[in-house]
């Protein structure tokens, strides 16, 4: 994942989340943007974390030692 | 939440999608559905402009057109740098988001319509308007210095495409045709609802199947979906009340700022910029800023003007 897709995922999700909470104390507006910045802010930290380097590092072993498929290794 | 009869067609389209439901309306019949409404909006839009033409629509027109040109500029820089797209995918994206969509302009013409909302009713001409600036500046900043572009085809692209001649030709016909328009308004009418409630299951159904597409650059896109409708809404509202329109018409200016083109737009760039990642713009703004737009967005730009100018 792209540095920059993280900050701005997270920017944004911090934003409209702190945005839509704000809105909806006042009566303004229901929760829904609120929960489309929790959505947002989700979806960055988990993409962030799927792609992170030490992620990888941890599943390499267990692909490295797993059986071969008709006589190849994956 | 008080959710609009229209837009829950929209969600039990998503949600049959969703379910892997075998619910699909012919291609025809959508292809139908859309020219109804093109023609409806023209038509209502050239009747109110016979009743309403007048010399301050000049610059309310110039105004809008210049908010056509404002979103882009906005767009292009989050995605190229930020982003990191090639300029191509960045100027493509950046038109769609600077153009507009008749189907989220429809939903607020009906949820207005529901709650009673006065607004401008010759609207339609600035949805015309605002479908080309984008589009030309999209292509400008695209294009690197000396390299040449196909106008005449691209022009044919612009003008001669499904939406804008049928809104613009409608839109002509009911301005001088206002007195015989009560003939066929049975049908375009009194029908508008019920065959929008038809488009939006069908969008619902392909803007389901969109979301798929974004997977590579979810994070970025989804947030650039969502803040992107928010600062052009934002900026419409502003100029509409700017530009002294009732509460209703800054809020339809608004949607319309909001909102993201995903049939006049990407027939016209792929024509101009066919290098670029069409799938992806389309994407964006028909899976995420069209479905934000007719259930957060909307309820949520009445909300802030409301807020600003407590006529409604």
């Amino acid at each position: 994942m792209i540095k920059e897709h993280f900050y701005f995922g997270s920017i944004v999700g911090v934003s409209l989340a702190v945005l839509g909470s704000v809105l909806a104390l006042s009566g303004v507006f229901d929760w829904s943007l609120f929960w489309v910045g929790c959505a947002i802010g989700g979806l960055t930290c988990t993409t962030a974390i799927g792609s992170s380097p030490q992620r990888q590092l941890v599943l390499m072993p267990v692909i490295e030692q797993a059986p071969p498929i008709n006589g190849t290794r994956i | 939440m008080q959710l609009d009869i229209v837009v829950a067609f929209f969600i039990l389209g998503a949600v049959a999608k969703l379910v892997k439901s075998d619910l699909k309306l012919p291609t025809a019949l959508y292809q139908g559905l859309t020219i109804f409404l093109l023609i409806a909006i023209g038509l209502k839009g050239g009747v109110a402009l016979a009743e309403h033409a007048s010399v301050s629509l000049v610059p309310q027109s110039l105004a809008v057109i210049c908010l056509g040109l404002a979103i882009p500029l906005i767009a292009f820089p989050l995605l190229s740098r930020i982003g990191r797209f090639s300029r191509e995918d960045a100027a493509s994206i950046a038109a769609h988001y600077g153009s507009v969509s008749v189907g989220t302009y429809a939903v607020a013409i009906a949820v207005l319509e529901a709650r009673g909302i006065h607004y401008e009713p010759y609207f339609p001409l600035f949805v015309v308007l605002l479908e080309m600036p984008a589009i030309a500046l999209g292509i400008a900043m695209a294009r690197r210095q000396g390299e040449r572009i196909a106008w005449r085809k691209l022009l044919h692209e612009m003008f001669c495409n499904q939406g804008i001649l049928l809104m613009s030709g409608s839109l002509v016909i009911g301005y001088l045709a206002a007195d015989q328009t009560p003939t066929i308004m049975p049908l375009f009418g009194e029908l508008f609802h019920g065959v929008l409630a038809l488009f939006l299951l069908e969008m619902g159904i392909v803007a389901a199947g969109r979301v798929a597409d974004i997977r590579l650059t979810a994070p970025f896109i989804t947030a650039f979906g969502v803040i992107m409708p928010l600062l052009g809404g934002l900026l419409g509202g502003a100029l509409g009340l700017q530009l002294g329109f009732s509460a209703g018409g800054a809020i339809l200016l608004a949607v319309l700022g909001a909102s993201a083109s995903y049939i006049a737009v990407p027939a016209a760039m792929r024509t101009a910029l066919p290098e670029a990642n069409h799938g992806l713009a389309i994407a964006a703004s028909l899976g995420i800023t069209f479905p934000f737009n007719v259930m957060i967005g909307i309820p949520l730009y009445i909300a802030l003007i409301d807020l600003v100018t407590p006529t409604l």
